[in-house]
């Protein structure tokens, strides 16, 4: 990644302020700063970027970096300058691909053979894999609390109609709304995603 | 379609096309920016994004949907590693379904999924659906009702024989005090009387009036069998004179004894009794208080009573007493 300055580095004090600011005051033990990474993940991912995680981190490096140099941010809220960041980040990366892009076609119109380097290549699951999933989405379901566990498979079985009725039932037997039950499950199941990757990261 | 439903449907319908690439750059900004900065609608769009990927996984995505799917989100690792996930998810709940269905062989038919028999017409088939934590929470409700039942059942038949026995000595207790009113009654009344009776004694002694005096002479006693004399004694008599006729005045005094002719026993007493003349006879008289004779034979001992002192059995009277 060009922005990065190479001699800086973000120190402990620096992630610590950081911190600070993401939390806007009430201590989230980091949890702000997980929150917001994940988000960064899934934008830089949901405009098919090759380095979504990568792209996150050098988001945040940046944001932190320019938090220590101006001692502090208060025009927008850090969730916003995360975003706007961000975007500059995504804009650099399409100006880079682009640049490769008319790099290979050069190449190509020299006559070497290049691989489609913008082309993502997604690796067909075998079932090994898929087994070592299974496997590591019981033990991590085996890990959730008992009311949790209930929640999600009951939240998400069933298809289609009978899938939405059994929603409207569980809502009404915890005693919140639907929304509120939705926003409770997508958590849980993210919670579970993520422990599942690093299980099946391990194995 | 009510208005705040038909938002949601609208909205649903626009971040589905959002997930799926197929916004422009100018329509995704805006959403991009709610992503990062709006929590509840970063939460949102996860919840959809899940929803999205188990209808691929499930099968019912079409048409352009599908494709979309196909072509542009599972182009991305992270993308294609939650349908993974998802198709993980399915699997456990084919699985649970046919241990459900193994349970149940009726619900076993071959080439239709538990579920969808689960999800049949019919409104009673939430009952059927296997729910891990909800059966054993089931279960243990039910052994828990079990025992509760048990425990009243066995709780009410010792409060049933409290009541029974609280009521018999309740009962009891009501007979007790009855018979102790009785004899409280009883006693008040006794009470009453001998007040009564002690008010009539005190009035009859302090009221002055005559005493009522009956006299009888008994003659001397002959050798011969004779008659013995009855003396009737009225009611409200207070004195019985009997005067004792004399064969010989022998003793300057004399004393008198009243016996019980059954028993032998001396009733009453008295001494000093002089002789009178009376005639050509003497007498003396013994003065015997009525209320101590009653309908009975009685023998009156006389007994001369030298000057020199002691006492000589004279005669003796055997007389019969008839109260009227």
């Amino acid at each position: 990644m060009a922005g990065l300055k190479k001699n800086w580095t973000l120190n402990q004090g620096a992630f610590r302020q950081f911190l600070a600011w993401l939390d806007g005051g009430v201590d989230s033990r980091g949890e702000s700063y997980l929150e917001m990474r994940r988000r960064l993940v899934l934008y830089f991912d949901r405009k098919n970027c090759k380095g979504p995680e990568d792209m996150a981190d050098e988001t945040l490096n940046r944001v932190a970096r320019k938090l220590e140099e101006k001692g502090q941010i208060t025009d927008v809220s850090p969730a916003h300058y995360c975003y706007i960041v961000a975007k500059f980040v995504f804009l650099e990366s399409l100006r880079e691909d682009k640049q490769a892009s008319q790099n290979l076609e050069a190449l190509s119109e020299a006559g070497a053979t290049v691989s489609g380097l913008t082309t993502i290549a997604v690796p067909e699951s075998t079932d090994d894999t898929r087994e070592k999933m299974f496997d590591c989405l019981e033990k991590c379901l085996a890990k959730l609390a008992a009311k949790d566990r209930e929640l999600i498979l009951e939240y998400y079985r069933g298809e289609q109609r009978a899938k939405i009725e059994r929603r409207s039932e569980l809502a009404a037997r915890l005693g919140v709304s639907i929304n509120a039950l939705s926003i409770r499950a997508c958590r849980i199941r993210s919670k579970l995603e993520a422990c599942v990757r690093l299980c099946s990261a391990e194995k | 379609m009510p208005s705040a439903d038909k938002h949601d449907y609208d909205e649903q319908r626009l971040l589905t096309r959002y997930l799926l690439g197929a916004l422009t750059e100018e329509e995704a900004e805006p959403l991009d920016e709610r992503s990062l900065v709006d929590e509840e609608f970063a939460l949102r769009l996860d919840a959809l994004e899940h929803d999205l990927v188990d209808a691929f996984v499930r099968g019912e995505l079409s048409g352009d949907a599908l494709e979309r799917f196909e072509h542009f989100y599972l182009s991305s690792p992270k993308r294609a590693e939650k349908v993974e996930f998802a198709k993980a998810l399915l699997r456990l709940e084919e699985k649970s379904a046919s241990r459900v269905a193994e349970q149940s062989p009726a619900m076993a038919e071959p080439g239709i999924k538990a579920e969808q028999k689960v999800s049949g017409r019919s409104p009673w088939r939430w009952l059927t659906a296997p729910r891990w934590g909800l059966q054993w929470a089931f279960a243990a409700a039910a052994l828990l009702m079990f025992f509760a039942t048990g425990y009243l059942f066995v709780a009410n038949e010792r409060l049933r024989k409290q009541g029974a026995e609280t009521q018999e000595q309740q009962a009891s207790l009501n007979h007790r005090a009855q018979e102790l009113e009785k004899e409280l009654t009883n006693q008040r009344s006794a009470n009453d009387k001998m007040l009564n009776e002690l008010e009539s004694l005190r009035e009859y002694l302090s009221e002055p009036r005559v005493l009522k005096t009956i006299a009888f002479l008994f003659p001397a006693p002959t050798r011969g069998l004779s008659r013995i004399p009855t003396v009737s004694v009225p009611s409200g008599t207070d004195w019985v004179i009997l005067r004792l006729q004399l064969e010989s005045d022998d003793f300057p005094t004399y004393q008198a004894a009243l016996k019980d002719s059954a028993t032998n026993q001396i009733l009453w007493k008295a001494a000093k009794l002089r002789p009178k003349s009376e005639g050509e006879s003497k007498t003396v008289s013994v003065r015997v208080p009525a209320g101590l004779l009653t309908s009975q034979t009685y023998i009156l001992e006389l007994a001369g009573t030298p000057a020199q002192g002691g006492a000589e059995l004279v005669t003796s009277y055997a007389f019969k007493v008839v109260q009227k």
